[in-house]
């Protein structure tokens, strides 16, 4: 089996599968990829199931290097800088392809495009061990993942099955384009806490990414949401789900995502549905967001488009050298 | 006849069964009444699509996917399990945590709370060891459990002046909540005392104990104990289930 070698790491690089579930009544967060669509394409660009642990990155990612055996990264939703060890040429790989590193061979990971977050994945998967049925890492309790923290130069990460470097490549014939349009929300469970027009205003108005955003929320700025009478932001804390909006009482939205705790005292005013929480979860601080207001059905409707629009764009990537 | 719950929705791959809005141990165990029913109907596999269930004071989370089941179908499949739901099904197990209230490095704000409650540092760790906790609710880290029962007299807002790191094992009290910090964390309840069990193992299946609906009392040992315990717990050789008791 290979291994993969981390030189010059990112800012915030961390295993990631689709997250850690079953646990939340005990407490313990989900974790997973922050961004579902990107990382289930790269992981079905190499054939793997959508499921295998990889790389997340931010904006920048680790230097990485095939230790042993012949290993296939997918490069998505960011390309990367290949230095091949045979005679140190020098390679600019475009986003949304696999590559296949021969032993020595480096590639710099990102920029990313589109978006703040990009991942590695790799034919086979990370074989890191699973801790509670994932290898996702939570990085506040020091779980799963690779020993429970970010990555570092130096080290030094299994992977799950070796390649053969004869059988091609794939890329994506067009990358995904995500839409302008504004995110889908479901309201409740507490948007009886908020004044009618608090409502209405938090569906016409746009409001900023803050640079306060992590992968266990996004906060948002824009004018504040008022709450209905005789009610402030305070409830006895109930489940939060990935998506779910909260409003403290500074009345400024905060969106929560994949590092969130399992439960939350503030009132949650609606939910980003499923289907556009990835696209959420890559926008970069400073970005104007606007939401509307839909049924459950119609975001059930777009769940399954979800699925259809990743299926569809796998089954059209084609073989590169 | 109770109210029948509130079903709210919790994005589009959740839902919120809702009890009541205040912190109350009537509402709560009929919250915990259904988690107990859908957690056994789930493990029986009786409800496809279903995921996870999330308890919380007065609120139960029912996790599914959408690409299985619709909101609709989900309703109609909880429905007889909300209707049969009885409060007065006997719930979870009582456990007994040893903790060590000695000392400053264990029991830092103990004088603190005797003196703003106007009682003894030692008729402070009577009230703790002698209230029957309820365990509402796990969040904040993994494994915190918010355990409901305080009694009056020993009752204080939070801190002004939250710590920065609260060692893991300290027994702390804020308002009607105790609880025991399972990994370092910032906090600002009032520290009282220090509990060698792990409350947070990664090692063990489950990782966590102490489960929702569960009751819970304290009993106080002295600092040898608690290092006995201490050391047995890091070599992983402590057994939890003996705290468990019959009641």
């Amino acid at each position: 089996m290979p291994d993969l070698r981390i030189h010059r790491s990112g800012p915030l690089s961390t295993i990631q599968d689709r997250g850690r579930f079953g646990l939340q009544a005990f407490g313990i967060p989900t974790a997973g990829a922050a961004d579902a669509f990107s990382f289930r394409l790269g992981n079905r660009l190499l054939g793997n199931p959508d499921n295998a642990a990889a790389i997340e990155y931010w904006i920048l990612g680790p230097e990485i290097e095939a230790v042993g055996e012949p290993v296939r990264v997918a490069l998505v939703a960011g390309g990367g800088t290949l230095t091949r060890a045979a005679d140190g040429s020098r390679w600019t790989m475009p986003a949304w392809r696999t590559v296949t590193l021969m032993p020595g061979d480096k590639i710099a990971l990102g920029p990313t495009v589109g978006g703040a977050v990009g991942y590695a994945c790799v034919a086979g998967g990370f074989s890191v061990p699973e801790v509670m049925g994932s290898r996702s890492t939570y990085v506040r309790a020091k779980l799963g993942g690779f020993e429970g923290r970010a990555l570092k130069t130096g080290d030094v990460i299994p992977v799950g099955a070796a390649v053969d470097p004869a059988s091609a490549n794939r890329a994506l014939v067009e990358a995904p384009v995500d839409g302008e349009g504004p995110f889908r929300v479901v309201l409740g469970p507490q948007d009886d806490y908020f004044a009618a027009d608090a409502i209405a205003r938090f569906f016409s108005q746009p409001f900023a990414i803050s640079p306060q955003s992590d992968r266990m929320g996004k906060r948002l700025t824009g004018e504040a949401l008022a709450f209905a009478p005789g009610k402030t932001a305070d409830i006895a804390s109930d489940a939060m789900v990935a998506g779910a909006i909260q409003v403290p009482g500074s009345g400024e939205p905060i969106v929560m995502l994949a590092d969130r705790a399992t439960v939350g005292g503030y009132a949650k005013i609606g939910a980003v549905i499923g289907a556009d929480l990835p696209r959420f979860a890559r926008l970069k601080p400073g970005a104007e967001v606007r939401f509307a207001q839909v049924s459950v059905a119609e975001a059930e409707a777009a769940a399954r488009q979800f699925e259809t629009t990743l299926s569809d764009l796998a089954a059209a990537a084609v073989a590169v050298e | 006849m109770a109210e029948a719950p509130e079903i709210k929705s919790l994005g589009d791959a959740a839902l919120s069964i809702e009890f009541g809005d205040a912190i109350d141990p009537a509402v709560n165990a009929r919250v915990m009444a259904l988690f107990a029913a859908l957690e056994a109907a789930h493990a029986e596999g009786a409800l496809p699509g279903l995921l996870e269930t999330v308890p919380s004071f007065r609120a139960l989370a029912v996790h599914y996917d959408p690409l299985r089941i619709s909101r609709d179908a989900i309703e109609a499949a909880l429905a007889p399990y909300i209707a049969a739901a009885q409060a007065e099904a006997k719930v979870g197990s009582t456990w007994v945590l040893p903790a060590c209230y000695e000392g400053e490095e264990f029991a830092p704000d103990l004088a603190d709370v005797a003196a703003r409650a106007g009682i003894t540092p030692a008729e402070v760790v009577a009230l703790h060891t002698q209230a029957d906790f309820r365990v509402y609710i796990l969040g904040f880290v993994p494994g915190f459990a918010y355990l409901g029962g305080v009694p009056e007299a020993i009752r204080l807002p939070r801190r002004t002046d939250p710590r920065t790191a609260v060692p893991a094992g300290s027994v702390a009290i804020a308002g009607e909540m105790s609880g025991v910090y399972p990994l370092t964390s910032p906090g600002g309840w009032h520290l009282i005392g220090r509990c060698p069990v792990p409350m947070f193992d990664p090692r063990q299946d489950p990782p966590v104990f102490l489960k929702p609906g569960d009751r819970v009392k304290f009993k106080a040992i002295d600092a040898a104990a608690c290092a006995r315990i201490a050391e047995q717990a890091a070599a992983g050789t402590y057994d939890v289930s003996a705290l468990r008791v019959e009641d």
